[in-house]
């Protein structure tokens, strides 16, 4: 079954549009979505669950369509933004009102999360650092049962050991629970740690929706002498010249034998960089 | 719905905002006043700091993590509101018969008498027209919204404070017999409800059509 399905999500704004995203998501996976700052990564997120208007496209969660079965839908999924509401109130005030929206909430779950995480309930949001906030919503997402967990960027503003720790409770979550987990980022060595799948974004288009390994094969760095570059340049995807020569990525299948530049395996941040400029221009 | 009304009235309003009615209720022991009034110290007090909240709070942030209908945040903020006007008509009774029974009924201005009341909770209805529609055209900025009302509020006001003091025709009516001030008040309290439920519904679509 697939946690997500969205089908051509189109959504228009003056400046920008979100045009036709389509992804897959199969349940109990952990897929990151990647894409620069401004690429569509939280417009995509929000008109996905509804918080924003689309203007068309259909979103299924667990086969069934968010607009037909919004409340049902939602109460499995546990999205977290990454804005932090009431700083001012404490935790068990805030889970006060909370839980009550959610059926499955789950008192001793809560409050075991509480315990793993070392949150005290009295204590005010914004005594909190950043990564316990995170540690708190993930809390308040997963006491519910979440099957979906949607998470906007909750690795940014984290320092690299919160970020490691973060990442492996995703994974702890995907084995202990039946969960799935969606989450959005720039910084893709997060997703070289822990996901499974792969979504690019880029001006509001899907570049690649695939998994990791797939993603990874079908792109290779390269970097060679200036004629080098001459023997392969309208091949590229993009390059970047420098003192020694140039650097680029290009797709698996149009390397050719008789290319004499060296070719390797890129990471995701290759990926992202380089689809990001323009030949010869980085921007 | 009443989850998310339960949030409002407990979560998201200042516990003070409870009390105000009661604070409010005594600027009726000044004898000889304009009483209308004690109804604007709610809107000029109260209002901007609940819809001044939900911004500063991030409130919206909290409802777009919950398992509801974008119409249902409408309807949750204007059922808190509606609580906390009543709260307010509630108390007004209360101290304008403690009002009338220290210094009796006659007052230069427009007597607190049922005609009163009942062109009171049609102010209610008049605010709560110009107000919420056009606060729900955002969502987030309540300013323009709160001058609009304020200006539509204070002109409803002025001419019935000022008609009665001016025009005799006018008291003979709203200070009349008790029959003239039933009518008055029923056909009143039912356009002040009337207004409000409009209020209610405009809101609701314009909540669907913004991106919060």
């Amino acid at each position: 079954m697939n946690s997500i399905e969205i089908r051509n999500l189109t959504k228009v704004y003056r400046t920008f549009t979100l045009d036709n995203v389509n992804l897959t998501l199969p349940k109990g996976y952990i897929m990151g979505f990647i894409g620069e700052n401004g690429a569509g990564k939280t417009t995509t997120i929000k008109t996905m669950l509804n918080i924003v208007q689309k203007e068309s496209g259909q979103v299924k969660i667990f086969n069934q369509d968010i607009d037909k079965a919004e409340i049902e839908v939602k109460s499995k999924i546990g999205y977290v933004s990454g804005n932090m509401f009431y700083p001012k109130k404490s935790l068990k005030e805030i889970t006060k009102y909370f839980k009550r929206f959610y059926n499955e909430w789950d008192e001793d779950l809560y409050q075991s999360y509480l315990n793993r995480f070392k949150l005290d309930s009295n204590k005010r949001i914004d005594e909190l650092s950043k990564g316990m906030q995170l540690k708190y919503l993930i809390t308040l997402a997963l006491s519910h049962h979440a099957e979906l967990l949607v998470l906007d960027e909750p690795t940014s503003g984290l320092d690299p050991v919160a970020r490691d720790n973060l990442l492996e409770l995703f994974q702890t979550i995907i084995e202990h629970e039946e969960t799935t987990i969606f989450f959005s980022t720039h910084i893709t060595s997060d997703l070289e740690k822990c996901a499974d799948y792969i979504t690019f974004i880029k001006e509001g288009k899907i570049i690649e929706s695939c998994s990791k390994d797939d993603l990874l094969d079908a792109y290779r760095f390269v970097s060679g002498s200036d004629k080098d570059l001459e023997q392969m340049k309208d091949r590229l995807i993009s390059y970047k010249n420098h003192a020694f020569g140039f650097n680029g990525l290009i797709r698996t299948e149009d390397v050719k034998k008789t290319d004499l530049a060296k070719i390797g395996q890129p990471t995701l941040d290759d990926i992202m960089i380089f689809y990001s400029s323009h030949k010869g221009v980085m921007l | 719905m009443k989850n998310l009304v339960y949030k409002e009235i407990g979560l998201s309003t200042n516990k003070f905002f409870y009390f105000l009615p009661f604070i409010l209720g005594a600027l009726f022991f000044i004898p000889n006043w304009i009483y209308l009034l004690v109804f604007y110290y709610f809107f000029w007090i109260a209002v901007p700091q609940i819809y001044g909240g939900y911004l500063q709070h991030g409130d919206y942030h909290l409802l777009s993590v919950l398992p509801i209908k974008k119409k249902d945040i409408a309807t949750s903020k204007i059922f808190a509101l509606f609580f906390i006007e009543a709260l307010h008509l509630v108390f007004a009774i209360i101290f304008g018969l403690v009002h009338n029974w220290i210094y009796g009924s006659w007052n230069f201005f427009f007597d607190i008498n049922l005609a009163f009341f009942g062109i009171g909770i049609l102010l209610f209805g008049v605010f709560n027209i110009s107000f919420l529609p056009a606060y729900f055209k955002t969502a987030h900025f309540f300013g323009k919204p709160l001058i609009f009302a304020s200006i539509t509020t204070l002109i409803y006001g002025f001419v019935f404070e000022f008609g009665i003091v001016k025009y005799q025709f006018m008291r003979d009516v709203f200070e009349g017999p008790v029959t003239s001030q039933l009518i008055v008040f029923f056909i009143s309290a039912l356009l002040g409800v009337t207004l409000s439920i409009l209020a209610l519904r405009i809101s609701q679509k314009r909540i669907m059509a913004i991106d919060l």
